[in-house]
C-alpha cells in the first residue's frame, strides 16, 4: 500500500496554486504523482503549508517526502484547519514533483483517512455522519 | 472693576481658545467617518475589512503599462527567461514587503482604519501598513524623504474621495508576481472612494518617467468583508523554505 504509484503524464490542466508566495516553476506541472504514505508531520505555517509524508518506495526503504501547499490564510479560508492532517494518518496525496527530483512537489489534491477528498482550493466535503 | 475686567478678558480669551480648538478639531483633523469638513463634506465611511475582487495581477486586464523600450527589453528577457523554467526574481519570495504599488493589489484583505488626521492600511499579507496623513502636512522634500516599501503617502478628502499622493517608493517594489519592474523615479497618486456601501473603488495612477512613456492607470475595487471577515496573522518569515540568495538561480531581470 505505502508504494509510490507510476508517475503519470497529464496534461498540463492545473492552474499555479492561487497567490503562490513564490514562483512554482520548481515543479513539473505536467506531472501528477500520486504518494501513499503516514504524515510525520503537519506546519500549518507562512507563507505555506507543509505536510510531511513518509512513503516507502519500491524497495521498501522509508522517504520522506515535502508536499508544499497553500497559505494558512488561503486553504484555511477554504476550510483546512490546522488540524486537518495530524502524525500517523495515513493518506494518499497527489503533487506535482519537483523536477530536480527530489522527494517533494506541490500539494494538489489529498484522500484523507475518512475517505474525503481535500483538494487545494476547495473546501472538503462533508463528512458522512456517524451512525 | 480692573479685576473685573481682566477676568472677563480671559474668559474671553478661554471662549474665543475653545472655538478655535474646536473648529480646528472639526476641519482638518477630525476625519473619522461621519465628521463633516469644512466644505460641508462628511468623511464617507471607508473603515473595515476589504477583500480583493480581482485576481493577483495588478492590471485586472492584463495589459502592460506603457513601457519604454529599456523597460519592455527588461520584461521581455524575463518572460522568456520564465518560459525556459528558470526563477525570475521576486523579493516577496524572500519575504520582503509587497511595498507600493503591490500593497494595493491585497494579496489577502486590506483593513482599512480612520483615525484623526490619518488613514491607516493594513495589508494582511506580511502584516504591512500604510499610513496616509491626513492632517494637511505635505511631503518632505524629495531629496529628504525616505526611500521606502510603502512611501510617503499624503492625502485629503475632495468630496467623497480620498485623493492621495505618494513619493519616496524604492525602485525594487513590484507590481504583482510577474516581472513587471519600475525605476526610482515611480510616484504613486490614487483617487479611494465607495461606489456603493459595499464597494470600494482605488483608481491608482503609476508615474514613472524612468520606466513609461505616461501615466499608467489602473481600478481595483474591493468588496467590504461580511461580519465574519477577519484579519489573519501572516508571518512570512515564520516558515519560508524557499529561502534562496539573491541572484541564486534567478533570472536578472
Amino acid at each position: 500500500m505505502n508504494r509510490i504509484s507510476v508517475p503519470c503524464l497529464l496534461l498540463a490542466s492545473a492552474a499555479l496554486p492561487a497567490l503562490a508566495h513564490h514562483s512554482f516553476s520548481m515543479f513539473d506541472e505536467k506531472k501528477e504523482l500520486v504518494l501513499a504514505g503516514e504524515v510525520k508531520e503537519f506546519q500549518w505555517s507562512n507563507p505555506h503549508t507543509w505536510i510531511q509524508l513518509n512513503v516507502k518506495d519500491a524497495s521498501g526503504k522509508v522517504v520522506e517526502w515535502s508536499i508544499e501547499g497553500g497559505s494558512p490564510n488561503l486553504v484555511g479560508r477554504q476550510g483546512w484547519k490546522r488540524n486537518t492532517f495530524k502524525p500517523g494518518d495515513q493518506v494518499r496525496i497527489t503533487v506535482h514533483p519537483l523536477r530536480d527530483g527530489q522527494p517533494g512537489g506541490s500539494f494538489m489534491q489529498a484522500v484523507l483517512p475518512d475517505g474525503r477528498t481535500l483538494g487545494g482550493n476547495q473546501i472538503p466535503a462533508a463528512p458522512t455522519p456517524a451512525k | 472693576m480692573q479685576n473685573k475686567g481682566s477676568g472677563w478678558a480671559r474668559i474671553i480669551a478661554a471662549v474665543l481658545f475653545a472655538v478655535a480648538a474646536l473648529l480646528g478639531s472639526s476641519s482638518a483633523l477630525a476625519q473619522v467617518p461621519g465628521s463633516r469638513l469644512p466644505d460641508g463634506t462628511v468623511v464617507p465611511d471607508i473603515t473595515g475589512i476589504w477583500e480583493r475582487i480581482e485576481g493577483i495581477r495588478f492590471n485586472p486586464s492584463n495589459e502592460l503599462p506603457p513601457f519604454n523600450a529599456q523597460y519592455r527589453g527588461r520584461y521581455d528577457l524575463a518572460m522568456a527567461a520564465r518560459s525556459r523554467g528558470e526563477r525570475v526574481a521576486d523579493p516577496t519570495s524572500r519575504c520582503l514587503p509587497q511595498g507600493m504599488p503591490r500593497f494595493m493589489v491585497a494579496s489577502y484583505p486590506l483593513e482599512i482604519l480612520q483615525t484623526k488626521g490619518q488613514v491607516t492600511i493594513i495589508a494582511e499579507w506580511s502584516s504591512q501598513v500604510r499610513r496616509i496623513f491626513t492632517d494637511g502636512r505635505a511631503h518632505p522634500p524629495a531629496d529628504e524623504v525616505d526611500i521606502t516599501f510603502n512611501g510617503d503617502s499624503i492625502g485629503r478628502w475632495e468630496g467623497q474621495t480620498l485623493v492621495v499622493s505618494t513619493i519616496g517608493i524604492r525602485g525594487d517594489t513590484s507590481f504583482d508576481a510577474s516581472p513587471l519592474t519600475h525605476s526610482d523615479q515611480l510616484t504613486v497618486s490614487e483617487r479611494i472612494f465607495l461606489r456603493n456601501p459595499q464597494t470600494l473603488v482605488a483608481e491608482i495612477t503609476v508615474t514613472d518617467p524612468g520606466a513609461f512613456t505616461a501615466p499608467w492607470k489602473v481600478v481595483r475595487t474591493y468588496r467590504r468583508g461580511g461580519a465574519d471577515a477577519r484579519i489573519m496573522e501572516y508571518v512570512c518569515e515564520e516558515n519560508n523554505r524557499e529561502i534562496f540568495l539573491p541572484g541564486q538561480n534567478e533570472a536578472k531581470p
